[in-house]
């Protein structure tokens, strides 16, 4: 099998949210600049914003709100294991990017009085901006577009590559014929995204998941494997939206008047999506399910709702309420807890980065999703997408030459023959997906304790074994999907490593060890960090101490 | 293999087997399931496609379907030995579509389309010059033109006496399109003017062995390499002497050839991801639908002496049966959308998957 060559300045792997805006940026700096994508669909509305959106989740406007308030915000929200200065610069830079969108062309809802449409999402302060823009990831690839930038579609990175210390390159594969893909590179961002296919959704669908289940966590096993630490993987968290759908409308609807309720129609939140907390207990307490109820409202409201729902994040809902028969005028929408996902957007895990998107590996940047900037959402991958080009280019003015190792690619492509090989192989790809995220699902969310994550951990070294040796891969597909699959199973590993870490429990059922059930500040209000070792499955864990603006120490060493 | 409406349904009627979706499609979620006419086709027209398409009374949207052969589609249409037909699902009911006929019926009628050879917006900035100006020759210009290069075509026995029509209509259409055409000029004479090419690509494989052979070390045992095409250095063959001969087959192999010339501009490989059409992406299992393709009885040739008119392709063409079509093929469905929105006939519908539905 031939393998494809080629050589840039800068790989960014991921042409969504945070590729994109890195392309630009990075492009803006220096022209000259050669910059390549590889994305794993296709570039026109690939990443978890397929099409549109109806907020930039966190803008911090003049006069309104601002970064010491988004902070607090977000601390309490993480239950204080965030590190002060990512969030407080992406919350810093939030309200430029938001001019810079809207130059674009990307449309903000204005009140009668020409202010921004805000809307509280967070326990503190209206940060979340309303916008009403379907073709946002259309915007943002004619923008990268006009560039002279290469983009390679369905591409999937395998594993990056290393000169001594520093990054130089990448090795990827085409997931529609299985080829391999060399970038020789002496910087690499990764916006690869999260996971978002752990356990099984409510639906039993492998990819009815919350979030764009192209995202397999591709990006934190690379970066394992370069040497980066990853943070808040034990951080599994579920919320509770459509049932079975598992599509986001909480800030749409409760943000515009909205009620959550339990079954004893008790009132959980009304206006504001400030009490997260309290509706995932409600469920734990046997007072489900949840429903949102929008009855009261007025008709303007409920088409504005309707409107927004059925034209910019997912689409989809319209069809998906009509074939239940659910109206917003008389029927409430059932709300049902998601499956988990491990993610730095929405999330909390993640590659650990300083406020420059650096991963502490030289040359290697990281920003949206497959970052841990905790609850960043949007606005986080826009912002430290552009933070990461400028990291990079200024990197770049420095770096060496840098060669790619032949060996290392020999194995991967030994690796890969190997797996192709359809001999004496028996186990359907999708029923293996199915049966490692249904083992996931009975050992890894909460409640936790040492048995089970442990359990996980023996069942993965099976699944591992199968994986090299009994899975039937027929097509380029198949065999793309094996990869991610072992993707699937090595963040499961992280996250039961560090779950086992982590002896106490926090972030409500996000982290609940029923051997270790209260929280434990004067122990644990730290980062539980997880990278390459012996521990347990290649793995181990340390811990570190959480960052506050002023101090002194840095997130990594130089 | 398994081809079923229960989440992506497609309208049998209206999809015309373009392949927008599939490529669109951020999950590699569907395939393209080629009718049997595609599959055997040596430039791999699709033929349901722009027949669909009169059938539906959308001439104009056929005519874009036909247009990447420009030129050449009049040369298909006059030389072709229809191999579509006979593979043609319908052949044994009641006879093939005529597939064959309604390819001279658009040629004919869209003649000064299919002549104007578009340039793109953005050039490449690059050269290419094409030895002989032969079926072969004048491919590849036309295909080098499409993708924004600056064409000079060399031909040492220029008579325009022998050309066809056909061909000198080609060649007026290249020159408007900016080629340059140096007639009568014995390479020989000045091999060292090849030098100031991007590329360069021989036309047949006599030129091959009589055009100075020393100089491109090259002697009658040279192969040429497949798929690439590639002689050596920036020099292309587009005549691999394949025993299969006949226009259509030269404009196959000249089409070829300048995604090759294409690749090597773009410092990409020769294979990756090349043909994902043509082999794995295009699937080979197709399934048809009894109710697409008219009751219309299949006419004799013979009784047509000037080829069809408007009402008879278009009665003609709703005889075919539709084979082909997008399918979900790997059950990742994410129902995002973006096929739904990009088809270009309205043809597809995305349907939950049912256990989430």
């Amino acid at each position: 099998m031939n393998i494809r060559r080629m050589e840039t300045d800068i790989l960014i792997i991921g042409g969504g949210s945070a590729g994109c805006m890195s392309a630009i940026r990075a492009k803006e700096l220096s022209s000259e600049t050669k910059v390549c994508i590889w994305e794993k669909g296709d570039f026109k509305y690939s990443g978890s914003i397929a099409r549109g959106m109806d907020a930039l989740n966190i803008v911090c406007i003049p006069n309104l709100t601002d970064p010491d308030l988004y902070l607090e915000a977000v601390q309490a929200g993480c239950k204080g294991v965030v590190d002060a200065k990512p969030s407080y610069v992406m919350a810093e830079r939030s309200y430029q990017l938001l001019k810079k969108l809207e130059k674009w062309g990307v449309k903000f809802i204005l009140d009668k009085n020409g202010n921004y449409r805000t809307l509280q999402y967070h326990v503190k302060g209206r940060f979340q901006t309303a916008m009403d823009e379907p073709d946002l990831k259309l915007i943002l690839a004619k923008k990268v577009l006009e560039q002279d930038v290469t983009i390679i579609n369905r591409v999937m990175g395998i594993g990056l590559l290393k000169d001594g210390d520093q990054i130089s390159g990448a090795i990827g594969m085409n997931t529609r014929t299985g080829e391999l893909i060399v970038s020789r590179a002496k910087s690499v961002i990764l916006c690869a995204g999260g996971q978002a296919r752990f356990n099984l959704p409510n639906s039993g669908y492998l990819y009815g998941t919350f979030d764009y289940p192209g995202n397999s966590g591709d990006g934190f096993i690379m970066g394992l494997d370069a040497g980066v630490k990853l943070t808040g993987m034990e951080y599994c968290s579920r919320v509770n939206l459509i049932k079975d759908a598992s599509m986001p409308l909480l800030a749409i609807t409760v943000t515009r008047g909205g009620r959550v309720m339990d079954c004893f129609e008790n009132v959980i939140m009304e206006g504001a999506v400030n009490r997260v907390d309290e509706m995932n207990k409600a469920v734990e307490e046997g007072r489900g399910p949840l429903r949102i109820s929008l009855k009261h409202l007025p008709e303007e409201t409920i088409e504005e709702i309707e409107h927004i729902l059925f034209s910019c994040e997912r689409p989809v809902q319209e069809r998906f309420f009509k074939n239940r028969h659910i109206d917003f005028r008389t029927h409430d929408i059932e709300l049902w807890p998601t499956e988990v996902q491990l993610c730095g957007g929405h999330g909390m895990s993640g590659i650990r980065v300083d406020e420059n998107a650096w991963t502490g590996v030289p040359g290697l940047y990281a920003a949206g999703d497959v970052a841990c900037v905790p609850k960043q959402h949007l606005s986080g991958a826009f912002v430290f997408g552009e933070i990461a080009a400028e990291s990079v280019v200024e990197f770049l003015k420095e770096a060496q030459d840098v060669c790619v190792d032949e060996n290392e690619i020999l194995s991967i492509s030994k690796q890969r023959d190997s797996r192709a090989e359809i001999l004496d192989k028996n186990i359907d790809i999708r029923e293996f997906e199915y049966k490692v995220r249904r083992i996931i699902g009975d050992y890894l969310p909460s409640p936790k304790n040492e048995y089970k994550l442990l359990r996980w951990l023996d069942w993965s070294k099976v699944f591992k074994k199968e994986l090299e040796n009994e899975v039937k891969v027929e097509d380029g597909h198949d065999l793309a999907r094996l990869y991610e699959v072992e993707h699937i199973i090595r963040c499961a590993d992280c996250s039961a490593v560090a779950a086992l870490a982590r002896k106490e429990s926090r972030w409500g059922d996000a982290h609940y060890r029923s051997d270790y059930p209260k929280t434990d500040d004067d122990n644990w209000l730290k980062h539980v960090l997880v990278h390459n070792g012996e521990q347990y499955e290649n793995l181990d864990t340390t811990t570190a101490r959480i960052l506050n603006m002023d101090d002194k120490e840095v997130v990594h060493e130089n | 293999m398994r081809i079923d409406d229960s989440s992506i349904r497609v309208n049998r009627h209206t999809c015309i087997a373009c392949g927008i979706c599939v490529d669109r499609c951020i999950m590699d979620n569907l395939r393209l399931s080629v009718a049997p006419c595609r599959q055997v086709c040596p430039v791999g027209m699709n033929c349901q496609g722009y027949i669909r398409l009169i059938a539906m009374d959308k001439e104009v949207q056929a005519l874009d379907q036909l247009l990447s052969f420009g030129p050449f589609l009049g040369v298909i249409a006059a030389t072709c030995n229809a191999p579509c037909e006979n593979v043609c699902v319908r052949k044994k009911r009641d006879g093939a579509v005529h597939i064959f006929e309604l390819e001279r019926y658009m040629a004919k009628k869209y003649s000064d389309k299919l002549n104007t050879v578009e340039i793109p917006q953005v050039l490449s900035g690059k050269s290419v010059v094409i030895v002989g100006t032969g079926i072969s020759g004048l491919a590849c210009g036309f295909r080098a033109i499409q993708s924004g290069h600056s064409v000079t075509l060399y031909s040492r026995s220029f008579d325009e006496n022998e050309k066809t029509d056909v061909i000198k209509d080609i060649i007026t259409a290249l020159e408007n399109a900016g080629a340059a055409f140096l007639k009568h000029t014995d390479l020989k004479d000045d091999l060292a003017d090849l030098k100031k090419y991007d590329a360069v690509i021989l036309s047949q494989l006599k030129d091959k062995l009589l055009i100075a052979s020393d100089y491109f070390e090259i002697t009658s045992d040279t192969e040429i390499d497949s798929p690439s095409h590639l002689l050596r250095d920036n020099i292309f063959c587009s005549d691999t002497g394949s025993s299969k001969k006949g226009s259509v087959y030269e404009i196959a192999e000249s089409f070829e050839t300048i995604e090759s010339v294409n690749r090597f501009f773009n410092n990409e490989p020769f294979d990756w991801g090349r043909g994902f059409y043509t082999q794995d992406g295009a699937v080979k299992a197709y399934k048809t639908d009894p109710r697409v393709g008219s009751e219309e009885q299949r006419i004799a040739i013979e009784d047509l002496p000037d080829g069809f008119d408007k009402e008879t392709a278009k009665k003609q063409a709703s005889r075919c049966f539709g084979c082909g079509r997008a399918f979900e093929k790997n059950q990742t469905c994410w129902y995002c959308l973006p096929c739904e929105l990009e088809c270009p006939q309205g043809a597809l519908d995305v349907a939950i998957p049912y256990l989430v539905k």
